[in-house]
């Protein structure tokens, strides 16, 4: 399964690019400098999409609440400081109008929106899974459900198979 | 240990009318049964999932997306029969979207 973070060594190697477009402007890098960032950056878009699928197959099959923010929680900080970096990075080329920034930057929009979209739905899902359970009367639940109990109101299923079909059968 | 399950009817009712597509109802429904009838003791006795630590039911919540809506659906179980094998699902809550 693919890891739901950035590595280490691509961090690194994103904000050293970042850094020398503080330090010197992209108009100035040698050609082969900008091609090695825009690899660096659509390696980082490949493996953010595969996180993002990663993550939306997860969410798919389904999880329980309390092990996806055990599990998943930790994963936050690191996406929004991602998000951060890329941003800082897209402010630094806004305003510069040479070939090269406008390559460099097409690319970081398109890393930018699928990094988004992955922060975004991991935060939603772990502001969810942090809700607090919904507020229950336990009495009047224990006395209704025993109420239905004493009616014969519960039912039950013998397999796995029955229990599937009892339950979702709805068409 | 695997339980057997029993669902009070008007729970049945609400899981069937859900509006889920199929594939996500059978997921939904598998998972629901893997997490009762399957579930471990270190669950049901965890505090956390419990209202109270000597209350009869215990309780959990299930996060999952069908087609790009995240659902949240709660879970109340009475496992007070669970020394004969059974558990009683009687509360079920779903936010869809």
């Amino acid at each position: 399964m693919t890891a739901l973070t950035m590595p280490t060594l691509e961090r690194r190697l994103f904000q050293a690019a970042k850094e020398e477009a503080e330090a010197k402007s992209v108009s100035e890098w040698p050609k082969e400098s900008v091609e090695t960032c825009l690899v660096l950056i659509r390696e980082i878009r490949a493996r953010t999409v595969r996180m993002l699928e990663t993550l939306e197959a997860i969410l798919a099959e389904g999880i329980e609440a309390r092990a996806f923010k055990r599990d998943f929680a930790p994963l936050l900080p690191a996406a929004e400081s991602d998000m951060t970096a890329i941003r800082e990075f897209v402010e630094k080329l806004s305003s510069s109008e040479d070939d090269a920034s406008g390559r460099i930057l097409a690319a970081l929009h398109s890393l930018e929106e699928v990094e988004e979209t992955y922060r975004d739905l991991l935060a939603e899902v772990l502001a969810r899974a942090s809700n607090p359970h919904p507020s229950l009367d336990w009495e009047r639940l224990k006395s209704e459900s025993d109420a239905d109990f004493k009616a014969g109101r519960f039912v039950s299923f013998t397999t796995n198979e029955e229990m599937l079909e009892g339950l979702t059968d709805k068409e | 240990m695997r339980y057997s399950l029993e669902f009070r009817e008007s729970v049945r009712d609400y899981l069937r009318q859900l509006p889920l597509s199929r594939t996500a109802r059978v997921k939904l429904n598998t998972r629901l049964i893997a997490l009762t009838a399957e579930v471990p003791d270190s669950f049901r006795s965890d505090p956390e999932n419990r209202p109270e630590p000597t209350s009869r039911f215990y309780h959990f919540t299930y996060l999952f997306r069908d087609a790009n809506r995240s659902c949240t659906l709660y879970v109340v179980v009475d496992d007070s029969s669970a020394a004969y094998g059974v558990m009683s699902i009687v509360y079920v809550d779903c936010q869809i979207g």
